[in-house]
C-alpha cells in the first residue's frame, strides 16, 4: 500500500526565550493510504507538534515530510496554504467554527478557495452535511447547535473539499461519552467507506480503539505499540 | 463576492461596537460633507469670478458722476461699461430682504451668466418701472411675471417716499448666485425718481478685451481721475472676491482644520475597533489559515472589513449632508454639495479604511497558526 504520509529523520525545535527546546527527535514514520492512525501520549510528548507537521501547519527544523506525494517542508508559505486547502481536512477539539456563520457557510469556507460556482459549492456543502447527518441544520448558527452537532459541522467542513487526509486533534475531548462514540463512529465510517486516511491525536484509550493503528509518542519519540487489526 | 458573507459576518461580530463605530464615521462624514460643501461652493464662486470683469468705484466711498462713464469707455482695452446703483430693500417685512441693482442693458453683457433672453431685455428697456428678478426671489416670495411689487428702500423719492414699485418682467438665474435675493431694474427709473444725487452712481462694471490687460487698464482708468474731486479705485472682480473672503474668514483653513481633527479622531477610533476585533478573532483567523487561506488572503479580508465599514459610514454621512445642506442655504448661501465633494469623500473613506485597517490586517497576516490555535 502506498504511503500517504512519510516522515524521515524529522526534528522540531522551538526557541523559548533564550532556550532551544527539541520537541521531536529524529522521528521516522510511514502512514499508509487509507489508514486510521491514533497518536497517543502524555501532555507535552510532542503528538500535537507531530500532527501540525503532518498537516502542514508547521515546518520541521530538520528532516523531510512527504504527504500525498508532495515534499511539504520545501513549500513556501503560500504554496503550503494551497496545499493544505487541497489535501488536508482539520478537525479540532473545540470545533473552531465561525460563530457568526451558519453551519452551511462554515462548511462552505474551504470551497471558497476553489473555482467552484456558487451552485456547485451549495451542492457539495449539502452533500457533506448529509454525510454527517445535519442536512436539516444547515441554516443554524454554531450557538444553536449542541457540542456533538458542532463537531459534525466541523467534520463536514473538513470533508467538503475531499481532502487526501483528515487530521484530528482530540476530536472528542470536549464531548460526553455517547456523543464522542457517535463522532468516532462517523470517523470510522469515513475511513472504511470512503477510504479517508485519518490521523487522530487523543488522550482517550477508548477513542484510540476506533483506529486501525495506535502509536505512542513519548518525549518526542515514537515508542513501540502493538499494531491492531482494523476494529 | 463569494467572500462577502464571511467579511460581513466578521464586521458584525460585536454588533454594538460596530454600530457605535459606524455612527462616528457617519457623523465625521456629515461634517466633512457640510464643511467641504461650503468650501467647494465658495471656491466655485471664486472660479466664476472673472479677471476680465473690473469695477470702478470712488476711492473715498462717495458717488461717482455719470459723466465718468464715457471717459472710462474710451480707455483702450475697455469693451463695455455699465452703471450700477445698489440699494438694500425689503418686501413687506424687514426679514424679506431684497437687493436692488439699477443699471442698463450693458450690465447683462458684462454678466453673460445671467440668463435673460433678447425679448426680455427689450421689454426691460421699454418698461421704465420694469425689473427682472433672480430665481431665489420667485422661489422664496412666490413672485411671478406680471406681479407689481413694492419694495421699501433707503433711497428717497422726490415726494419723500422710500417705497419703489417694480413690475416683474422676467425671472432670471445666475450661476453662483442661485440663492441670492436681488432684482435688476432700470438705472433711469431710480436716477430720475430719486430726490438727491441725480446723475451719479455707486460704481461701474466694465469688461476688458483681455484678462492679462486688467491691471494696466485699471491703472489707466484711475489715472484719468487722480486729480479730480472724485478719484477712483479700479479692481478686478476676482481680486475683490478673494480679498473679501480672506478678510472675513479663511474658510479653507477652517474647513481643513475641523475636517482634519475629525478624521484624525475617526482614524484612531476605527483603527482601535479593527485592532480589537482582530485580537478577539485571532483563533478564527488561524482557522482560516489552517483551511488554506493565504496570509495575503487574510490581510485582504481584514482590509475589506475596514473598507466596508468606512464606505457604509461615508455613504450614509454624505447622503445626510446632501439633505442637510439646503437647510443651511439661508445662513451660508450655498444650497448644494458639489459632486467633487462626493469624490473627495469617497477617497477620504478609502484612505481612512486603508490606514486604520493596515495594522490589524498586518497582525492577522503575520499570526502563526500553531501559536494562535494554542492560545499563545
Amino acid at each position: 500500500m502506498t504511503a500517504a504520509v512519510s516522515l524521515r529523520n524529522v526534528v522540531k525545535r522551538y526557541i523559548r526565550g533564550k532556550q532551544s527546546v527539541e520537541v521531536l527527535h529524529h522521528l521516522d514514520l510511514e502512514i499508509p493510504q487509507g489508514e486510521f492512525l491514533a497518536l497517543m501520549g502524555p501532555s507535552g510528548s510532542g503528538k500535537t507538534t507531530l500532527l501540525n507537521l503532518i498537516g502542514g501547519l508547521d515546518r520541521p527544523t530538520e528532516g523531510e515530510i512527504v504527504v500525498a506525494g508532495e515534499n511539504i517542508d520545501r513549500l513556501s508559505g503560500g504554496q503550503l496554504a494551497k496545499w493544505r486547502a487541497r489535501h488536508v481536512g482539520f478537525i479540532f477539539q473545540f470545533y473552531n467554527l465561525m460563530p457568526m456563520l451558519s453551519a452551511e457557510r462554515n462548511v462552505e469556507l474551504p470551497l471558497l478557495l476553489t473555482n467552484l460556482s456558487s451552485a456547485e459549492r451549495k451542492r457539495n456543502v449539502a452533500a457533506a452535511l448529509a454525510i454527517v447527518g445535519l442536512d436539516d441544520r444547515a441554516k443554524h448558527k454554531p450557538s444553536e447547535l449542541s457540542g456533538g452537532q458542532q463537531q459534525r459541522v466541523a467534520i463536514a467542513r473538513a470533508l467538503v473539499a475531499d481532502p487526501t487526509l483528515l487530521v484530528c486533534d482530540e476530536p472528542t475531548g470536549d464531548l460526553d461519552r455517547a456523543t464522542a462514540e457517535e463522532i468516532l463512529g462517523l470517523l470510522q465510517v469515513l475511513n472504511r467507506e470512503q477510504g479517508k486516511t485519518i490521523i487522530m491525536v487523543t488522550h482517550d484509550p477508548l477513542a484510540a480503539e476506533y483506529a486501525s493503528r495506535v502509536l505512542h509518542v513519548d518525549k518526542g519519540q515514537l515508542v513501540d505499540a502493538p499494531v491492531k487489526s482494523a476494529a | 463576492m463569494k467572500y462577502l458573507p464571511l467579511i460581513w459576518a466578521g464586521l458584525w461580530r460585536k454588533r454594538l461596537r460596530t454600530i457605535l463605530t459606524l455612527l462616528s464615521i457617519v457623523v465625521a462624514f456629515v461634517l466633512f460633507g457640510l464643511l467641504q460643501g461650503v468650501d467647494a461652493g465658495l471656491a466655485h464662486i471664486s472660479e466664476l469670478q472673472r479677471l476680465d470683469r473690473l469695477f470702478t468705484m470712488s476711492k473715498y466711498g462717495t458717488a461717482l458722476p455719470i459723466g465718468y462713464l464715457s471717459q472710462v469707455a474710451a480707455v483702450p482695452g475697455v469693451t463695455l461699461v455699465a452703471p450700477q446703483i445698489q440699494r438694500a430693500g425689503y418686501w413687506r417685512e424687514q426679514k424679506n430682504g431684497v437687493g436692488i441693482l439699477a443699471t442698463d442693458e450693458r450690465w447683462f453683457a458684462a454678466f453673460p451668466e445671467a440668463t435673460i433672453t433678447k425679448d426680455q431685455l427689450e421689454t426691460l428697456k421699454r418698461t421704465r418701472t420694469g425689473a427682472v428678478i433672480n430665481i431665489a426671489c420667485a422661489e422664496l416670495y412666490g413672485w411671478k411675471v406680471g406681479d407689481r411689487i413694492p419694495l421699501v428702500t433707503t433711497l428717497a423719492q422726490k415726494d419723500g417716499s422710500k417705497i419703489w414699485t417694480f413690475d416683474i418682467l422676467a425671472v432670471i438665474s445666475m450661476e453662483g448666485h442661485e440663492s441670492d435675493r436681488f432684482i435688476v431694474a432700470n438705472y433711469s427709473y431710480l436716477d430720475e425718481g430719486r430726490a438727491e444725487d441725480k446723475g451719479t452712481l455707486a460704481n461701474f462694471v466694465l469688461r476688458t478685451d483681455d484678462p492679462a490687460h486688467a491691471v494696466r487698464i485699471g491703472q489707466a482708468i484711475d489715472a484719468l481721475f487722480v486729480s479730480s474731486a472724485t478719484p477712483t479705485r479700479t479692481f478686478s472682480e476676482k481680486f475683490s472676491g478673494q480679498s473679501e473672503q480672506n478678510a472675513t474668514f479663511n474658510t479653507t483653513f477652517f474647513v481643513k482644520s475641523v475636517v482634519g481633527a475629525a478624521f484624525f479622531t475617526l482614524l484612531s477610533l476605527t483603527a482601535t475597533t479593527m485592532m480589537q476585533s482582530v485580537r478577539e478573532r485571532t483563533s478564527e483567523f488561524a482557522v482560516l489559515k489552517t483551511l488554506g487561506f493565504s496570509d495575503a488572503g487574510v490581510l485582504a479580508i481584514v482590509l475589506a472589513e475596514s473598507t466596508l465599514l468606512t464606505v457604509i459610514g461615508a455613504v450614509l454621512g454624505l447622503t445626510i449632508a446632501k439633505f442637510l445642506m439646503p437647510l443651511a442655504k439661508d445662513t451660508i448661501g450655498i444650497a448644494h454639495i458639489r459632486p467633487i465633494v462626493f469624490v473627495e469623500g469617497a477617497l477620504a473613506a478609502l484612505l481612512v479604511a486603508l490606514v486604520s485597517g493596515a495594522l490589524p490586517a498586518l497582525r492577522a497576516k503575520r499570526l502563526s497558526i500553531v501559536d494562535a490555535l494554542a492560545g499563545r
